[in-house]
């Protein structure tokens, strides 16, 4: 699966690459806000509804970003 | 105080500092944790459901993301076979730069343009409506 995925960004044209690249970089930065801080809220408001698995969004987002990368 | 406004606001101040310095990284993450602690009881939930929905938010478009990648690979395999211009003409009633736009999720004011579920519908439909015909031209051609 990675493999193609290097495939299709390779067809991409540098611009197209890096709009995909910004948007996936801000994505993963908006991602490890709510990471980072969950807990901070977490201590004093646990409803188990408002559990998000942020930590797997971002591991779909870290290999696409790491392809575009290399 | 707007709560959804105020997580926004740090959210994007916070993907600003990706290559700040550690003492930047440092500040930021005082000043968001005073800022939590300063709030009334009720002031402090209000901003843990803005989190909390913003967190879902973008999750969401995590899996957008992914989702086009997705999409992309596999019209990758018979961008080669198809016309866009026919496909997007024909079943869209549009230009093929519009549906160039979705495949490739360009920027269109402002915003990265993809296809709503309505759209990869049609267009699920379109390729089994072109598949049908190939099928019976192939058929009929048969010795």
């Amino acid at each position: 699966m990675l493999n193609k995925q290097k495939e299709i960004f390779n067809m991409l044209n540098k611009k197209e690459r890096q709009e995909l690249k910004a948007l996936i970089e801000e994505e993963e930065e908006y991602l490890r806000f709510f990471a980072l801080y969950e807990k901070e809220f977490k201590k004093f408001e646990s409803k188990r509804e408002w559990e998000i698995a942020v930590d797997e969004c971002l591991d779909i987002l870290i290999p696409l970003y790491r392809q575009l990368n290399d | 105080m707007d709560a959804k406004k105020e997580i926004e606001k740090f959210k994007k101040e916070f993907a600003t500092l990706r290559n700040a310095t550690s003492e930047k990284k440092a500040e930021f993450d005082a000043r968001f944790k005073n800022f939590i602690a300063s709030q009334s009881k009720e002031g402090k939930k209000e901003l843990a459901g803005a989190f909390f929905e913003g967190a879902k938010q973008e999750c969401e478009k995590a899996k957008e993301i992914a989702n086009y990648i997705d999409i992309r690979l596999k019209m990758d395999k018979i961008l080669d076979i198809v016309s866009i211009a026919y496909i997007s003409e024909k079943y869209f009633h549009k230009s093929r730069s519009w549906f160039t736009q979705r495949l490739n999720n360009n920027i269109v004011n402002g915003v990265p343009a993809s296809f709503s579920k309505e759209e990869l519908k049609v267009l699920s439909d379109a390729l089994s409506d072109i598949s049908d015909v190939m099928k019976s031209t192939a058929r009929s051609i048969a010795c």
